[in-house]
C-alpha cells in the first residue's frame, strides 16, 4: 500500500512539476493539482518537493538557460549588437516565464500546505527566482559581454539623439523614419524590468555610456572653438537628450523619480566637470587667442566655482606654458605676446590676481633668463602699428614698481576662489595686485633703470641709423614713457633727442659761416653729447685725406660757435652717399664710412694690397677684408692674388642682383658696443684650444685645462677667465654633447 | 742653407764680443716661445682637423701631435700620436719628431724614429708644426721604399691587402 502510494505520488508530483523530469510545459487541472498537493502533504513531502524543484530550477538555469543567454553575446560579429542583445533578452524572458510558472505552482503548493520555509532567505519566492537568475547570470558573466550591452544602449541613444545628426535614417536598421526599433528597445527594457535585471545588468554599461557620450558631445562641439559660450546649450542638450531617454528606459521600473533626479544632478555635475576639464586643457590656446576667446573664458569662470578643478587648472596651464612657451624654439617676442595675453585673460578669469601670480611666475623667471627680453619689450613698446604693449603704454598709468609682489604670493592661493561674476570692480581693495601689464613686465626685472637703459640704447641706435632729424614721434613716445617712469629716469633720453635737433641747427649755422668753405664733399654732422649717450662701439678708421681738411674746418666752425667746446669725430659712424662712376656704369649707394673710404682709396690707385690698405686706413686686415667683401659682391673689386685687390671697371651684370640684401645687412649692425659679441668671440677661441689640447692629450681635468689655457691661450689677451666660469662653459659643452665628462676628466666624444 | 741660420746670432757674432751668453739664450728662447705660441694659435684656428698638436703639459717646447691616417691608404681610420721636441734654436733646427703610437711603416723604425728628409737635411725654417705633420701624414700614404728603416715593412709594402691586415692587427693590439 505504501509502495503504491509513493509510486502514485511521484506520478502526481511529476505532473504538476514536470521540471522534475526536465520537461515543460505544465498541463494539469486544478483538481489534479489539489490532489497532488494533498498527497504531498500526507506524505509530508512538501519540503522535499520544494528542495527538488528549486534544485532543478537552479540546474536548468546554470546548465542551459544562462549559457544560452550569454551565448547570444558571442554570436557572429556580423550581427548588430543591438539585435544580439534583443535576442538574448527575448530568449531569456521566454525561459524565465516558464520558470515563473513552476514557481507559481510551487507558491500555490506552499499556500495550500501552509508551508513557509523561505527559499534563499526570501519569503516571496518570486524574488527567490529573480535572485537565482541574477546570481547565476553573474557567475557566468564575462567582462567582454559588457561591450554588447554598451553597444545596445549606444545605438538606442543614437536613435534618441537623431536630431543631432540631422539625419532621418535610423542608426540601427538604417531605415528612414523607423519607429519599430524604438518600440523593440522599450519592450526589451520592459522585460528587463520585469526580471529585475535592468539595474544589475545594465547600470554600469549605461553609466559608462552616458559619460562617454557626454564627453564626446562636448569634445565634438567645442573643439577649436573658443568664441561661443556653451554652458546653456549643453544643459539643454542634457535635458533634451540624455534625461529624456533615461526616463523612457526607467519609466516602468520601481526606480523613483527621486533617483532619476539624483542621477540628473550627478550627470549635470559630470557635464560641468568634463566641460571645464576640456576647456582647461585648451586654456593655453584660449589664452593665445584672447580676446577672441572671451566666451570660452567666461564659461571657465562660471564653471570653476561649481567644480573642484582649480588645482587641475593651475597644474595643466603651468604644464602647457612649460612645454609650449618656455623653450628655445619660441622667440622672445612671441613669449611676450603670450605673456601679455595671459595677463589679460587670467586677470579676467580671476580679478584677484592670485591665479595670475601663480601661472606667470615661471614666465617671469624664464624671461629674466633671456637676454633680449628688455630689448624686445622696449622695441615693441615703441614699435609702429597695432601692438598690445604700445596700446598699454598709450593707456597710461604710473608704474608702481612694487618689489614686494613676489613675496606677496606666499599668501595661500590654494584657498583661492574666483570672484563671482557679479562682483563689482570698484569693490576690489586697493591692496590687490597691480595688474597693469607694463608694470608687470618691468617688475620682471625689478628695476626701472635696466629698462630705461635698454630704451636709451635702442633709441641711440635708432637715431643714429635713421640719420634723419624726424624726432617728433620719438618725442611723443618719450613723453608717454615719462608718464610711467618719471622725468628723472628719462632725462638722458631727452638730452639725446635735443642733441639731434640741435645738430640740425648747428649744421646750418656753421655752413652759413663765411670762414667755412663748402668743399666738394658736403657733410652734415650729428653732434651728440658724450655724457648722455650710451658708449659707442669703438672702431678705428682713418678717413681719406680729402675729407680731413673739411672735418678740421668744421671743427673750427664749431669751436668758434660754442667757445670752450670741441668736436671728437667718430669716423666709423654715419652714412655716406656715394656715386661711383665707372667706365661702364654709374652706381649710387648709401654706405658706411669704412666702405666709402675703401672706395676713395681705390680712386687714387686701382691696386691695393690688404696690408697697405689696412695700414693706411688703420683698420685691422680681417675687418677690412670683410668690408672689401661688400665691394667684391658688387663686382667693383676683385682679389687678383692672395691679399691683392684690384678695381674692376667692367662688370658682368649678374653680380648686381644681391646688392640690397648686403646693404641691409650692414646697416642693421648696431653702432652700440655689444659686450656679448666680444665675449662670444673669445669663448670660441678658447674652445678651439680646448679641442686642440683634448685631441692630443686625450683626457684632462678641469684644473689642467684651466692651467693650459692660461699658459697657452690667454697669453697676451687681457681677458680674465676664472676656473668657475670655465666649468660653466665646459658643462655647457657637455650638455651639447661636444664633450664627455667622466671621473673628473674631460675628453672629446669619439 | 742660409735661411736655417739665425740672423741675430750671425750679426751678434760678427760685431759684439762681450755679449753675455745667458742673455742671448733668453732672448732666443723668447723668440722661440713667441713663434711656438703663434704656430699653436694658427693650428688651433685652422679648419683642417686631420692634423693637430698641443703642448704636452707645462713645457711649450714639447708637444704631442695627432695625425689621422691618410684617406685611401692602409692607415685610413687610424689615429697616430707623435711627440715633437723643439730646441731653443727652433725654427733654425728641425724639431725631433717621433711616433708614440707604434707604426708599421717602411720609414719608421720600431722605436718610432722617422726617416723623412725635411726633418733631417732638407729642413727649412719656413716649415712649421703644421707642415711637418702634413708631411708625415703624406709619408704614411706614400713611403720611400728605397731607404727603409723597417725592411720587413718595405718588403711587404707591395702586398697591400696583407699589409693592411697586419697594420690593423698591430694597431688593435696596441690600443687594447
Amino acid at each position: 500500500m505504501q509502495e503504491v502510494d509513493v509510486q502514485d505520488a511521484w506520478i502526481f508530483i511529476n505532473k504538476i512539476f514536470p521540471i522534475l523530469n526536465s520537461s515543460y510545459p505544465t498541463v494539469y487541472t486544478k483538481e489534479e493539482f489539489y490532489k497532488a498537493a494533498k498527497i504531498i502533504k500526507e506524505l509530508n513531502l512538501t519540503c522535499f518537493v520544494q528542495d527538488m524543484v528549486i534544485l532543478k530550477i537552479e540546474t536548468s538555469l546554470r546548465k542551459s538557460i544562462i549559457p544560452k543567454f550569454w551565448s547570444h553575446f558571442k554570436s557572429p560579429e556580423n550581427i548588430k549588437p543591438f539585435y544580439k542583445f534583443l535576442k538574448a533578452i527575448d530568449s531569456l524572458y521566454e525561459d524565465y516565464s516558464k520558470l515563473l510558472e513552476v514557481i507559481n505552482a510551487l507558491d500555490m503548493l506552499r499556500n495550500i500546505n501552509n508551508f513557509d520555509k523561505p527559499i534563499m532567505g526570501e519569503m516571496n519566492i518570486k524574488n527567490s527566482l529573480k535572485l537565482m537568475l541574477k546570481s547565476t547570470m553573474f557567475s557566468q558573466h564575462h567582462t567582454s559581454y559588457d561591450k554588447v550591452i554598451s553597444y545596445f544602449y549606444e545605438e538606442a541613444l543614437l536613435l534618441e539623439d537623431m536630431d543631432s545628426f540631422s539625419s532621418k535614417q535610423c542608426p540601427i536598421c538604417s531605415l528612414l523614419d523607423c519607429s519599430n526599433c524604438e518600440t523593440l528597445f522599450l519592450k526589451a527594457n520592459g522585460k528587463l524590468i520585469e526580471m529585475s535585471l535592468l539595474g544589475p545588468l545594465t547600470d554600469q554599461a549605461l553609466t559608462d555610456l552616458i559619460y562617454y557620450y557626454i564627453n564626446m558631445h562636448i569634445q565634438k562641439t567645442c573643439k577649436d572653438n573658443f568664441d561661443t559660450s556653451y554652458i546653456e546649450s549643453f544643459e539643454k542638450w542634457l535635458d533634451r537628450v540624455i534625461i529624456t531617454w533615461l526616463k523612457k528606459i526607467y519609466c516602468h521600473s520601481e526606480v523613483s523619480d527621486r533617483s532619476i533626479a539624483d542621477f540628473d544632478k550627478k550627470l549635470r555635475n559630470y557635464l560641468y566637470n568634463t566641460y571645464t576639464k576640456i576647456r582647461i586643457n585648451q586654456l593655453f590656446n584660449i589664452i593665445i587667442e584672447y580676446p577672441d576667446s572671451l566666451a570660452a573664458l567666461e564659461d571657465i569662470k562660471i564653471c570653476l566655482p561649481k567644480t573642484d578643478l582649480k588645482q587641475y587648472l593651475i597644474k595643466k596651464l603651468q604644464q602647457a606654458v612649460e612645454t609650449r612657451l618656455l623653450h628655445l624654439g619660441v622667440s622672445t617676442s612671441d613669449v611676450l605676446t603670450a605673456y601679455v595675453a595671459a595677463i589679460r585673460s587670467l586677470r579676467f578669469l580671476d580679478p584677484s590676481g592670485l591665479l595670475l601670480e601663480v601661472i606667470t611666475q615661471p614666465i617671469h623667471q624664464y624671461l629674466r633668463s633671456r637676454e633680449d627680453t628688455v630689448r624686445c619689450v622696449v622695441s615693441s613698446l615703441t614699435e609702429e602699428g597695432p601692438n598690445d604693449l604700445a596700446e598699454e603704454l598709450v593707456r597710461g598709468e604710473t608704474v608702481l614698481c612694487d618689489e614686494n609682489t613676489i613675496q606677496d604670493s606666499d599668501e595661500n592661493w590654494e584657498t583661492w576662489t574666483p570672484e563671482s561674476s557679479d562682483h563689482q570692480p570698484s569693490k576690489i581693495p586697493a591692496t590687490k595686485r597691480s595688474s597693469d601689464i607694463i608694470s608687470m613686465l618691468v617688475n620682471v626685472y625689478g628695476s626701472k633703470e635696466l629698462f630705461v637703459n635698454e630704451y636709451r640704447t635702442l633709441l641711440a641706435d635708432r637715431l643714429l641709423c635713421q640719420y634723419s632729424c624726424d624726432t617728433e614721434k620719438e618725442i611723443r613716445y618719450l613723453e608717454l614713457l615719462k608718464l610711467r617712469f618719471g622725468d628723472s629716469q628719462l632725462h638722458y633720453c631727452e638730452v639725446m633727442l635735443k642733441d639731434i635737433v640741435d645738430s640740425k641747427r648747428i649744421n646750418q649755422h656753421i655752413k652759413q659761416d663765411p670762414n667755412y668753405k663748402n668743399q666738394e664733399i658736403p657733410i652734415s654732422t650729428m653732434i651728440v653729447s658724450a655724457q648722455f649717450w650710451p658708449p659707442f662701439k669703438e672702431e678705428k678708421l682713418e678717413l681719406h685725406p680729402k675729407l680731413l681738411t673739411q672735418f678740421e674746418s668744421f671743427t673750427k666752425g664749431f669751436e668758434t660757435l660754442k667757445g670752450s667746446r670741441t668736436l671728437c669725430w667718430k669716423n666709423h659712424l654715419g652714412i655716406v652717399d656715394l656715386e661711383i662712376e665707372l667706365s661702364s656704369r654709374t652706381l649710387s649707394l648709401s654706405v658706411s664710412p669704412v666702405h666709402a673710404t675703401i672706395m676713395m682709396h681705390f680712386q687714387d690707385s686701382n691696386r691695393w694690397t690688404l696690408n697697405d690698405l689696412s695700414k693706411t686706413m688703420q683698420v685691422p686686415p680681417t675687418v677690412l677684408r670683410r668690408k672689401i667683401g661688400f665691394w667684391q659682391s658688387h663686382g667693383l673689386l676683385v682679389e687678383n692674388e692672395q691679399d691683392i685687390f684690384l678695381l674692376k671697371e667692367e662688370t658682368s651684370e649678374d653680380n648686381i642682383v644681391q646688392d640690397n640684401i648686403i646693404i641691409e645687412d650692414y646697416e642693421s649692425e648696431s653702432a652700440m658696443a655689444s659686450a656679448q659679441d666680444q665675449r662670444d668671440e673669445e669663448l670660441q677661441t678658447f674652445w678651439s684650444y680646448i679641442v686642440g689640447m683634448l685631441m692630443n692629450l686625450d683626457t684632462l681635468s678641469l684644473e689642467r685645462i684651466h692651467q693650459m689655457l692660461k699658459m697657452f691661450a690667454l697669453q697676451g689677451s687681457s681677458v680674465e677667465y676664472n676656473i668657475h666660469e670655465l666649468k660653466i662653459f665646459l658643462d655647457k659643452k657637455v650638455r651639447e654633447h661636444q664633450l664627455i665628462h667622466s671621473n673628473g676628466l674631460y675628453k672629446l666624444p669619439k | 742653407m742660409a735661411q736655417n741660420i739665425n740672423p741675430s746670432i750671425q750679426s751678434q757674432s760678427g760685431t759684439v764680443k762681450h755679449n753675455d751668453d745667458s742673455k742671448k739664450t733668453t732672448s732666443d728662447s723668447q723668440a722661440v716661445t713667441k713663434r711656438l705660441h703663434k704656430e699653436l694659435m694658427s693650428l688651433m684656428m685652422s679648419q683642417d682637423k686631420s692634423v693637430s698638436a698641443f703642448p704636452d703639459g707645462e713645457n711649450l717646447f714639447s708637444w704631442i701631435g695627432t695625425i689621422l691616417g691618410p684617406k685611401d691608404s692602409v692607415y685610413e681610420t687610424l689615429k697616430f700620436k707623435l711627440s715633437l721636441q723643439f730646441s731653443s734654436s727652433y725654427p733654425y733646427t728641425a724639431p725631433i719628431v717621433k711616433f708614440i703610437t707604434p707604426c708599421f711603416h717602411p720609414n719608421v723604425d720600431t722605436k718610432g724614429n722617422i726617416c723623412l728628409d725635411i726633418l733631417k737635411d732638407k729642413w727649412s725654417a719656413l716649415y712649421d708644426v703644421r707642415t711637418i705633420l702634413l708631411s708625415i701624414q703624406a709619408l704614411l700614404g706614400v713611403p720611400n721604399i728605397d731607404s727603409p728603416l723597417n725592411t720587413t715593412a718595405a718588403e711587404n709594402w707591395q702586398k697591400q691587402e696583407e699589409y693592411k691586415k697586419y697594420v690593423l692587427d698591430m694597431y688593435k693590439e696596441e690600443s687594447n
